[in-house]
């Protein structure tokens, strides 16, 4: 194990060197320690003066379904590795026993579980702003989220090599998050029937009571989060013990498994390998290595037309119009501004959120970014038009169709619904031109992560005048018809403005020299 | 007709190519040799306008950012970059319509035969081999007919008999009046085939030869000569 403790060890050293081996990288992995780091810092020392969430329960709550949706995903996810192709490569065909192999494997969880419990606390700090937390309180919940990782990533590693030995075993993971989900649904029926079926009621008790304890782990979590709150050292030592013994289980399965996985695991790790390849070179979609594809027809247009035509062509094929990702993350930001009672402004305001992620995500990054359509013999920013209307089409059409079908669910005035559809609009327009900047800015120099963080910034510094329109709109309750109006109206034409300003300022980008130049 | 006049390309402080200045022409075949790290990648990238540079590049006496250039020349990269979900029929109508040549069903079924293209029409790019893939990103280049052919490490990936045909190929175009830049360092392969070379080494020209006045020294015997390797 010595060996591969010295391999663990040096890969992290060298993780470390790579984030500040450029002046660019390291001011800017200090810079966002910083920034996390005084969000936190401030939202622990100097409570906010406004609860984000009214409840205590509802922030753990909250939190504790992001760490399930994450570790959900990550269980149903179809394409799965152990480690990357060199790693496979020297554990695979080097002196290494299944065991050590698998301690290792381990060892790597337990960094992945450092990381997503750390991202969940800081989540849960934020909703939980306006409450106040002792010290020892906080290690519980980064103790807690951290088994609950361990526990999970583990379990998803395990499943992976039993069903590569056995097919059946596949199974497995969907009969696990649907035992789960079942569980929840079953507490929240017995809840809501306690309580006459008066459903907004109901769900906030529901919120407060310890019938959720009785769901694996994630119960857990919330009996430990609320033992320590409560004072209730025999709750929070049984849950901390059960979790515990959870985590443990799973690493005795492990390191005892005796199949033979070597060959399936090491294809699926090149896999994984050339996707993330692709990824970080923004060459394409990674994440299509093994998309399903449909039959599907598009007449061409001629020029730069065809660029939009092959666009509408790709979509057509591959049916990505709207990801289960966006459907679920609609009906979150649905659920929660409904059932906590927020109100449509708040909604329309989530998905504001929920358009920074669709922008992270558009194929426009992965277009943009192909040699192809510089060469095109046709003006550059007709290009850049026909690049970003496939894009802009997809935003607008499911924009509309949530705001719609929120406003009619939220009893809103057609009126009301057209203003801040209105509004949207204005951050559509802002979301499309800061990320075409964002890739004028960086070009081809930078690595996928900074990129993302640097195009967050710029959309963000782009929609400020009318972020802070809508917030000045929120805090004050404005539901005057004409404020509303010209609040609108003025967002969207300050927007529209500044995206037109951005555009114009980018026109020669797809001319080829402007955005490979290094 | 290609021609590049004094341009140089700096990376900070290094200076990748320095005020080199070359010329392809028509019914010719121009080789750009060098060791790696020369500065012939970057001298094709200045000339498809893919970065920015000092100096001036012209293609059929345009302008190489002009519309009219864009239209003129063809590019086959060194790694073919391909839309993974698309098939080969569907890349050859979007190249098609997208440079507005939509009568060439002729020359694009004679490359099709060509390439071994033809049986693929219905495959997606991501299906096909690092060999195939590298022959329709050659096909996208020629079905629009270019004036000049700015080709980079052309052979990488094909078999021997895949090779013989693109020299053939080359060939081809060349006394069709093609004007033909290939950057390469595999001399051997494009060593019956060249008119005009120039040597370059640490970002600059060291020798510029005609076929014909190497009478009985290979181009490979030239290039270890001047790059003293």
């Amino acid at each position: 194990m010595g060996v591969l403790t010295r391999l663990w060890y040096l890969k992290q050293k060298a993780m470390l060197r790579n984030l500040f081996r450029k002046p660019a990288s390291a001011i800017l992995t200090i810079f966002m320690i910083l920034i996390y780091g005084v969000i936190t810092i401030s939202l622990l020392i100097n409570p906010a003066q406004v609860y984000v969430m009214k409840d205590l329960h509802m922030a753990v709550l909250c939190s504790i379904g992001f760490s399930a949706l994450l570790t959900f995903s990550l269980l149903l996810s179809k394409r799965k590795a152990l480690f990357y192709e060199t790693d496979s490569f020297i554990l695979f065909s080097g002196p290494f026993t299944r065991k050590q192999v698998m301690r290792y494997l381990f060892s790597q969880t337990i960094i992945q579980s450092l990381m997503f419990s750390f991202i969940t606390v800081f989540i849960f700090i934020t909703l939980a702003a306006g409450f106040t937390f002792t010290f020892p309180f906080l290690m519980t919940c980064l103790f807690g989220y951290f088994m609950l990782y361990m526990f999970f990533l583990s379990l998803t590693d395990y499943v992976y090599v039993l069903s590569i030995t056995n097919q059946k075993y596949k199974m497995f993971s969907k009969l696990i998050v649907a035992s789960l989900v079942v569980i929840t649904l079953c507490i929240c029926i017995v809840h809501l029937a306690n309580q006459d079926f008066q459903f907004q009621n109901g769900m906030w008790t529901l919120v407060e009571s310890p019938l959720f304890y009785y769901v694996p782990v994630f119960g857990w979590m919330k009996m430990l989060l609320f033992g320590v709150v409560d004072g209730n050292t025999m709750q929070a030592f049984i849950s901390g013990i059960l979790m515990l013994t959870a985590v443990l289980i799973v690493y005795f399965l492990m390191t005892s498994f005796q199949g033979d996985f070597y060959e399936q695991a090491l294809l699926d790790a090149q896999e994984i390998t050339a996707m993330m390849k692709n990824v970080k070179s923004g060459k394409n979609n990674g994440t299509r290595i093994n998309t399903r594809m449909h039959k599907a027809n598009v007449k061409f247009q001629t020029g730069a037309g065809a660029i939009y035509s092959k666009n509408i062509l790709i979509m057509k094929k591959t049916r990505d119009f709207i990801s289960i990702t966006d459907i679920i993350s609609i009906g979150i930001y649905f659920s929660v501004s409904y059932f906590m009672d927020l109100g449509y402004p708040m909604y329309c305001y989530m998905l504001i959120f929920w358009l920074f992620q669709v922008m992270n995500t558009s194929d426009l990054v992965t277009e943009l970014k192909n040699y192809q359509i510089y060469l095109i013999p046709a003006k550059p920013f007709a290009k850049l038009w026909y690049a970003i209307l496939p894009t802009l089409y997809k935003v607008l059409i499911l924009v509309s169709v949530s705001m719609l079908v929120g406003g009619v669910l939220f009893h809103v005035e057609a009126m009301d619904i057209f203003q801040y559809w209105l509004m949207l609009i204005g951050y559509v327009s802002i979301f499309i031109s800061a990320t075409v900047l964002s890739i004028r800015i960086l070009k081809s120099r930078t690595n996928a992560v900074m990129e993302q963080m640097m195009r967050m910034l710029l959309i963000i510094l782009c929609s400020l005048p009318g972020i802070l329109l809508t917030v000045y709109m929120l805090i004050n309750q404005v539901y005057d018809e004409t404020l509303l109006f010209v609040a609108g109206n003025l967002s969207l034409i300050l927007n529209l403005v500044l995206s037109a300003c951005i555009l114009c300022a980018c026109k020669n980008m797809l001319n080829g020299r402007e955005l490979n130049d290094d | 007709m290609i021609e590049v006049e004094q341009l140089t390309k700096t990376y900070g402080k290094l200076k990748a190519v320095d005020h080199i200045s070359l010329c392809a022409k028509p019914y010719e075949i121009t080789v750009l040799l060098g060791p790696n790290g020369a500065g012939k990648s970057t001298t094709i990238k200045s000339i498809t306008n893919l970065l920015k540079y000092e100096g001036t590049i012209r293609i059929c006496g345009h302008a190489n950012d002009s519309i009219e250039a864009k239209r003129s020349f063809g590019y086959i990269p060194e790694t073919p970059m391909l839309y993974d979900l698309l098939t080969v029929k569907e890349h050859i109508d979007f190249i098609s319509h997208a440079y507005n040549c939509k009568d060439n069903q002729q020359i694009t079924e004679e490359y099709l035969n060509l390439f071994e293209l033809k049986e693929k029409l219905k495959t997606p790019a991501k299906e096909l081999s690092k060999g195939m893939k590298q022959k329709l990103s050659m096909l996208l280049a020629l079905i629009i007919e270019p004036k000049a052919l700015l080709v980079d490490e052309p052979m990488v990936g094909l078999d021997p008999y895949s090779i013989e045909a693109t020299l053939h190929l080359l060939e081809k175009l060349k006394k069709q009046g093609v004007a033909i830049l290939i950057s390469t360092h595999i001399i051997d392969v494009i060593n019956e085939i060249w008119d005009e070379a120039y040597i370059m080494n640490k970002g600059q020209i060291i020798k510029h030869v005609f076929k014909s006045e190497c009478e009985t020294e290979t181009l490979k015997n030239l290039f270890f000569e001047v790059t003293g390797e």
